[in-house]
């Protein structure tokens, strides 16, 4: 029991750092709306976005002038939608947050997966 | 006439979000209603789940603002603005609580300090840093009753109120700082 419980507050830990890169890493390949957003990222699972916790997320990269936003007319008769993409200074955190990442996974994997 | 599901959510979370500057609010609900259109147009259930997946009202408001108090306070917030907006994350943070309790600690002895002040200015023959009572060996503040005796004697004299000027300003300092640095903090740590 306990250990269900250690694990889970550890992979929380771990889900923490893994949103913001994992937004600005999607908005790399274009611009998106939140949903769109929400689908592509939890529909790899595991990496603790939500559909209560991405849109305070978009807002806070918003504010913090990483993304930039833009409402368009409602496709269809449908609600108009607001589109997100990376702003330069995000673009640029986000190739530093990539190197990092590698070299994270890089080194981690390499002590997790060694075989003695 | 009842309200659609969309719209009853929207409204209760409109309410949560008062504080919000309104075109900040305004874009918010924007999009909640955007997303929730898109989720019923997928199937009816979808919405419920959807809804359900928000989480309440109230949690889904409070994501933005708890950052967004915080944020402004530390713009330029008065000290009580930074007090409350730590607080309100007390409930849900253990290292706000603790940092809550913290600071109004330090803000509660500079406010005793500020008192001591008044009481000097009220009754100076009363008010002083004594030491020597053996009740109450150490004690900085006014002796109430008949005043002080020959047990006990004034370590500060003329210079208490200096003293607990510096004292109390002090503690209002570290208070300060200790409330701004707990605000950066809480927000480096979402």
């Amino acid at each position: 029991m306990q250990d269900t419980e250690a694990l889970s507050s550890w992979k929380s830990q771990l889900r923490k750092g893994a949103a913001e890169l994992a937004v600005l890493a999607y908005l790399d390949r274009g611009e998106a709306y939140g949903l769109e957003i929400l689908q592509a990222i939890t529909a790899s699972g595991e990496l603790g976005v939500s559909e209560g916790s991405i849109y305070p997320l978009l807002k806070r990269l918003e504010k913090s002038g990483k993304i930039k936003a833009r409402w368009t007319d409602a496709p269809d008769g449908g609600a108009p939608r607001k589109y997100y993409a990376l702003s330069s200074e995000g673009q640029d955190l986000l190739s530093r947050m990539r190197d990092s990442w590698r070299a994270f996974a890089n080194a981690l994997t390499r002590i997790v997966e060694a075989k003695s | 006439m009842t309200q659609s599901p969309i719209d009853a959510y929207v409204s209760r979370v409109e309410r949560y979000l008062n504080d919000l500057p309104a075109p900040e609010r305004e874009d918010i609900l924007a999009e909640l209603r955007s997303h929730l259109y898109e989720r019923s147009q997928e199937s009816e259930t979808a919405l419920d789940v959807s809804l359900k997946a928000l989480g309440s009202p109230e949690e889904f408001a409070r994501q933005y603002l708890d950052d967004d108090v915080l944020r402004r306070a530390l713009a330029g917030g008065s000290p009580a603005d930074l007090l409350l907006g730590v607080l309100r994350q007390a409930t849900s943070r253990v290292g706000a609580f603790v940092g809550f309790a913290a600071v109004s600690l330090f803000y509660l002895f500079a406010l005793s300090c500020f008192g001591v002040i008044l009481l000097d200015l009220i009754n100076p023959e009363a008010t002083g840093l004594w030491v020597g009572d053996e009740m109450d060996p150490f004690f900085f503040g006014m002796i109430a009753g008949t005043g002080p005796d020959e047990t006990v004697r004034d370590l500060a004299g003329i210079w208490l109120i200096p003293i607990a000027l510096a004292a109390g300003t002090a503690f209002t300092v570290c208070g300060l700082a200790l409330s701004r640095w707990i605000a950066r903090r809480l927000l480096k740590s979402k």
